[in-house]
């Protein structure tokens, strides 16, 4: 019994060992399978350099914007970018169908404005008449041009006259009343009722001059009716019938409305063709057959005598690395045409997205409105830890943080476990940050690339 | 019937130290059983020093394996220890016995000068633990080139005093008679040894690689000593680097940890049995 007991206990004994060989095999496997595989990077100590870049394009300094009145239909356009045109040439034809169209529509939006809104801006002189009249005619419109003393309106002299008969029965009235109380020594009432008859009688003496004028209101100064307050059978107030200025000015609405058709009847006048101003190359066309016109300019033409800049945009973050008067490599055609020792000859202040930099090319072998890309490199005079970008993951406020490994000695012998740090980044370019505040040895590895992902203690293989 | 009566409560003292004994065993085969969290609770007093004392079921809550799945499919370092634990443990032992038995049989049948002598300083360094001849054993493995290195646990041990010290009890009882008919028929020492000395003492051999590798399979303080690297580490020394914040592991690892040295001495109870039994009878 003890021998069979002793011969089983040895038999899973050898069992139990087996056991635990295979599972060596497999436990490496499977931990070999989880864990990460990485790449590593090291640290290097140095100066960083800086590229900047910014693509922009080949202008001249002396440039022709053709503007073109805003939503009109393009019908031909004669002239490529790169072209050169003569002055006077043919740009483009206008559709001169749609251009009739936009005309009268815009001529409509400016009579209706002119008629219902505030078309005029400025002094306005007031044009008063007696009230309580009824208006008989009116002999301007609004907008209408006036020389002093032109009759505005007439009132209606028989109204007028049947006024004046009350007006004087009143009167007589008055005077009867005021005898009466004289006769009864009523001083008192009849020094009042004086008054009221004397003010009747002024009001009568405005009448009857209204009416020996023949109920004519006139305008008191030359200018342009600017509203008319009373129409025809209307009975006058004390507002101002009408408003005229000496010195008109159309409101903003109206002028722009005003100057579009001017340019409509101009474009119109030309059978739409637009022609252009100056001679030079074309560096700069906007618009296609089909396109409507907008409010920027529709082409661009260069005067080459005038010498030719690089002109682009930098970015803000990129500007401290940059000055006027710096020398700058320009290449154009993808980099075929290299130019080197540009100067930089402009650098203006914050414009939307960047800064604007002008740099002065002087090559006969580009063509103004040739795309092209400036570099410029600067060494900074510091020496900074430098990590490589893809070892850096951003964390914003110029912060990152990188995974590093460990050397450590485990139970399987050499082993690397990943520890993580925070960095400040000081300085970057295209390949390394360089940072600050970085405690660790020089020739830590830097984790570049994972298999997995990482967290501070994991143990990894590197590739 | 009265003297069974009478035996009662010898019985019970004895369950009663039985279960004392047990009860760290017991724990060892509960615990690991218990599922993280439960376990983080149980060992939670233990780890944080609080002054309160560890509560745990003798039942785990929610029963798992999870413990053991993770020590024996995601820690092959497990697996490295306990490959140096037996590789060490067995190597201490197969040459141990090859140098304790010739020691032993001519201590226990070779008459010369100084032999009481030279076996009681035997004696002596038997009864010298670890500490006392720590420095000088560590000077000499360093002299010698061997530290960090396998050879620096193993050699010491392997000319251990204790297993000349059990096993020349073995061969002392062994009646003179015996060994001299066979020298009369023409049998060398080496053969006496072989046919005579080796049969009759096969069960102190046997009990003191028992004893041995119990003893071996613990040691703690020779390879901490000598051993540097982690690589070289036996088991007995992997659990304390685990720490109470792996205890997952911890636990698990001693479960298994204890199986070999239950293996051993099941198939080599019947002979340490009889070794205690022959010594006892002999005194």
């Amino acid at each position: 019994m003890k021998n069979n007991i002793k011969s089983r206990a040895v038999k899973l004994f050898l069992i139990f060992l087996g056991a635990m060989l295979a599972m060596t095999f497999i436990s490496r496997m499977v931990t070999t399978e989880k864990m990460p595989v990485v790449t590593t990077e090291g640290i290097k100590e140095s100066s960083i350099v800086h590229k900047v870049r910014c693509s922009g394009s080949l202008t001249t300094e002396r440039q022709t914007p053709v503007f073109v009145a805003e939503g009109l239909r393009v019908a031909e356009v004669f002239v490529k970018q790169g072209g050169r045109i003569g002055k006077g040439a043919h740009l483009m034809r206008l559709d001169k169908e749609y251009i009739a169209d936009m005309t009268a529509a815009a001529e409509k939006e400016l009579a209706e404005f002119m008629e219902n809104g505030s078309p005029y801006s400025g002094s306005k002189t007031p044009v008063f008449t007696e009230s309580g009249l009824r208006v008989a005619q009116v002999c301007v419109r609004k907008g209408d041009t006036v020389y002093g003393g032109q009759v505005l309106m007439r009132l209606d002299t028989d109204y007028l006259l049947s006024h004046i008969r009350d007006m004087e029965d009143e009167l007589a009235a008055d005077r009867l009343s005021r005898d009466g109380m004289y006769e009864v020594e009523d001083q008192r009432s009849a020094e009042a009722l004086s008054l009221r008859i004397d003010e009747k009688q002024r009001e009568l003496d405005r009448y009857n001059a209204v009416y020996n004028s023949g109920g004519a209101v006139c305008s008191p100064i030359a200018g342009v009716v600017t509203d008319m307050a009373a129409g025809a059978g209307d009975m006058t107030t004390d507002q101002a019938v009408a408003l005229v200025s000496s010195s008109p000015e159309l409101s903003s609405g109206a002028e722009q409305l005003r100057r579009r058709i001017d340019a409509l009847k101009e474009a119109a006048e030309h059978e739409g063709y637009i022609n252009s101003p100056v001679g030079g190359l074309m560096t700069e066309v906007n618009l296609r057959a089909g396109d409507v016109t907008a409010e920027t300019a529709a082409f661009i033409i260069s005067d080459e005598s005038s010498g030719k800049i690089f002109s682009g945009m930098v970015d803000p973050d990129e500007v401290k690395y940059i000055s006027v008067g710096d020398k700058v490599n320009i290449s154009f055609s993808g980099g075929k045409q290299r130019l080197k020792d540009c100067e930089v000859t402009l650098l203006t202040g914050k414009d939307g997205d960047g800064y604007r930099i002008e740099a002065a090319v002087d090559s006969d072998d580009v063509k103004p409105g040739e795309n092209g890309e400036m570099t410029k490199s600067c060494i900074s005079e510091e020496r900074y830890t430098c990590l490589p970008v893809d070892t850096v993951t951003l964390s914003g406020d110029n912060r990152g943080s990188i995974f590093y490994l460990e050397e450590t000695e485990g139970f399987l012998g050499k082993q690397y476990v990943v520890h993580t740090a925070s960095v400040k980044i000081v300085e970057e370019n295209d390949n390394v940050y360089a940072v600050t505040d970085f405690a660790l040895p020089p020739d830590t590895k830097l984790v570049r690339s994972s298999s997995k992902k990482l967290a501070e203690g994991m143990k990894v293989r590197k590739a | 019937m009265k003297k069974r009566i009478a035996a009662f409560p010898v019985y019970g003292v004895m369950a009663a130290l039985c279960a004392a004994v047990l009860f760290p065993v017991l724990l060892a085969v509960i615990l690991p059983f218990q599922a993280e969290e439960e376990l983080r609770d149980t060992l939670a007093p233990l780890v944080n020093f609080s002054g309160r004392y560890s509560q745990m079921d003798f039942l785990p809550q929610y029963p798992t394996i999870a413990n053991f799945r993770e020590l024996l499919v995601y820690s092959p370092e497990f697996y490295r220890v306990f490959w140096n634990s037996l590789l060490m443990v067995g190597t201490i032992l197969v040459f141990q016995t090859l140098t304790a038995v010739p020691a032993a049989w001519a201590f226990a049948r070779a008459e010369f000068r100084g032999r009481k002598l030279l076996f009681n300083i035997y004696v002596i360094f038997m009864l010298m633990p670890f500490q006392v001849t720590m420095l000088s054993q560590y000077l000499v493995i360093d002299g010698l080139g061997l530290m960090n290195r396998r050879l620096a646990v193993i050699l010491p041990a392997v000319f251990s005093t204790f297993p000349v010290f059990l096993i020349y009890r073995g061969f002392a009882d062994i009646p003179r008679d015996v060994a001299d008919s066979a020298r009369i028929d023409g049998a060398n020492e080496w053969q006496v040894l072989r046919y005579i000395g080796l049969p009759l003492g096969k069960s102190g051999i046997l009990s003191c690689m028992v004893i041995c590798f119990l003893d071996l399979w613990n040691m703690v303080e020779q390879p901490l000593t000598f051993l540097r690297d982690k690589r070289l580490y036996p088991l007995s020394l992997y659990l304390p680097t685990l720490g109470a914040g792996n205890g997952v592991i911890l636990l698990a690892a001693a479960a298994v940890t204890l199986i070999p040295a239950a293996f051993v001495f099941v198939i080599g109870q019947e002979e340490l049995e009889r070794g205690i039994i022959a010594s006892a009878l002999k005194e």
